[in-house]
């Protein structure tokens, strides 16, 4: 089919190449196109010329589509921004309370490696240099069964990881649940069909591989971290099981990627 | 009319046109055409992303004619398009005095 057939049909074709931003606006640009060039026709064919003479008219009068597709353009980009802006923010949310969840497992990870290779390997004690008295007394206080300040500070050091890493894990599965519900499986849930499928499994597969990468390597490496006003330590082992957590959850990113690319297109 | 004059003035158009009630985009064209004597020309296609700029301003509303064997979407002027027509209408009616004027003191 060409321009001299169908003048038409060959107007919206090339429209609809020069259109730009969200797809419902494109769509709802060609159906009002198409409307009023056909009721131009009608109206060409009513007042006497041939159907082909009444459509290159119509055409003729509805402006070059360069033109046309340059005002339309206007504000796509704004348009564009606006429109990915809260399925990019609702996507953020979600890897983010993944990151919680992980953080969580992270915790119960650092408790089985405890178990199997000792606090000291997973949590570490500060070597060289005295702990304050303050931060000993706290500790003690804390950890009555300790023998040493050292220990004392291990044993609260474990302590305060799990509960803080659970209280995280906690926290994002809190966030998983809201976002369910909120999204459902009716507007919320098209309304992050906006972005590419694979985007979300993606930046979550890098992300965590980055991340679990990083700490198996920094772990392997057993260098100490001391830090906090109390001057605890981490292990290796801490990093280890981090790190594991983390190519684990990029592992999980990665298989629902490969789902999706290779799963049939859903229905819009 | 050279179209250039026109752009910075179809929105007034076409709030004026959309005043007298609903319609659909190639109704507002028409009526334009018709209440200019023709005068009027503006390459059609451009009036609906103009219709479509009017409405993400909130001084039009749409709506697909369920009533139409087509597919075309009905406009009609919102509260906030009735005061901005209002407020454009006084802006152009000054705008037009002082041209006259300048114009008449030339000749």
């Amino acid at each position: 089919m060409n321009a001299a057939d169908a003048p038409v049909e060959a107007y919206l074709d090339a429209l609809i190449g020069e259109l730009r931003g969200p797809a419902a606006h494109i769509r709802r640009m060609l159906a009002e196109t198409e409307d009023h060039l056909r009721a131009a026709t009608d109206e060409g064919v009513a007042a006497g010329l041939d159907r082909a003479a009444a459509e290159r008219a119509a055409v003729a009068r509805f402006g070059p589509p360069a033109e046309v597709a340059r005002a339309a353009n206007d504000g796509a980009t704004v348009r564009t921004l606006r429109g990915l802006a809260l399925p990019g923010v609702l996507t953020a949310v979600r890897l983010g309370a993944v990151g919680l969840v992980a953080v969580g497992v992270t915790g119960l990870a650092c408790t089985a490696l405890r178990a199997v290779a000792g606090t000291a390997y997973v949590y570490a004690a500060r070597t060289g240099v005295p702990y304050p008295p303050a931060a000993c007394a706290h500790w003690r206080a804390a950890q009555p069964a300790a023998r040493t300040c050292a220990q004392a500070a291990l044993l609260e050091s474990a302590d305060d990881t799990l509960l803080l890493r659970g209280a995280a894990g906690v926290l994002g599965l809190l966030l998983l649940g809201a976002l369910a519900i909120a999204l459902g499986r009716g507007r919320g849930r098209r309304l992050l069909r906006t972005l590419p499928t694979a985007l979300e499994p993606t930046i979550g597969a890098a992300l965590f591989l980055a991340a679990g990468l990083g700490m198996i390597i920094f772990g392997a490496s057993g260098t100490l971290v001391t830090g906090g006003a109390l001057g605890t330590a981490t292990g290796a082992g801490q990093w280890l099981a981090s790190g594991t957590v983390a190519v684990l959850a990029a592992l999980a990113y990665a298989f629902v990627l490969l789902r999706r690319v290779t799963a049939p297109l859903p229905d819009r | 009319m050279k179209r250039d004059r026109i752009k910075g003035h179809l929105e007034l158009l076409l709030l004026s046109v959309l005043q007298a009630g609903p319609a659909h985009g190639y109704e507002v064209i028409a009526a334009l055409r018709r209440r200019s004597d023709g005068e009027l020309d503006v390459p059609e296609g451009t009036v609906y992303p103009a219709l479509h700029k009017l409405e993400e301003g909130g001084l039009l509303s749409s709506e697909w004619d369920a009533g139409s064997t087509r597919r075309r979407r009905v406009y009609r002027l919102t509260a906030r398009g009735e005061s901005a027509l209002e407020a454009e209408r006084t802006a152009w009616r000054r705008f037009r005095a002082g041209v006259d004027a300048v114009i008449a003191g030339a000749s």
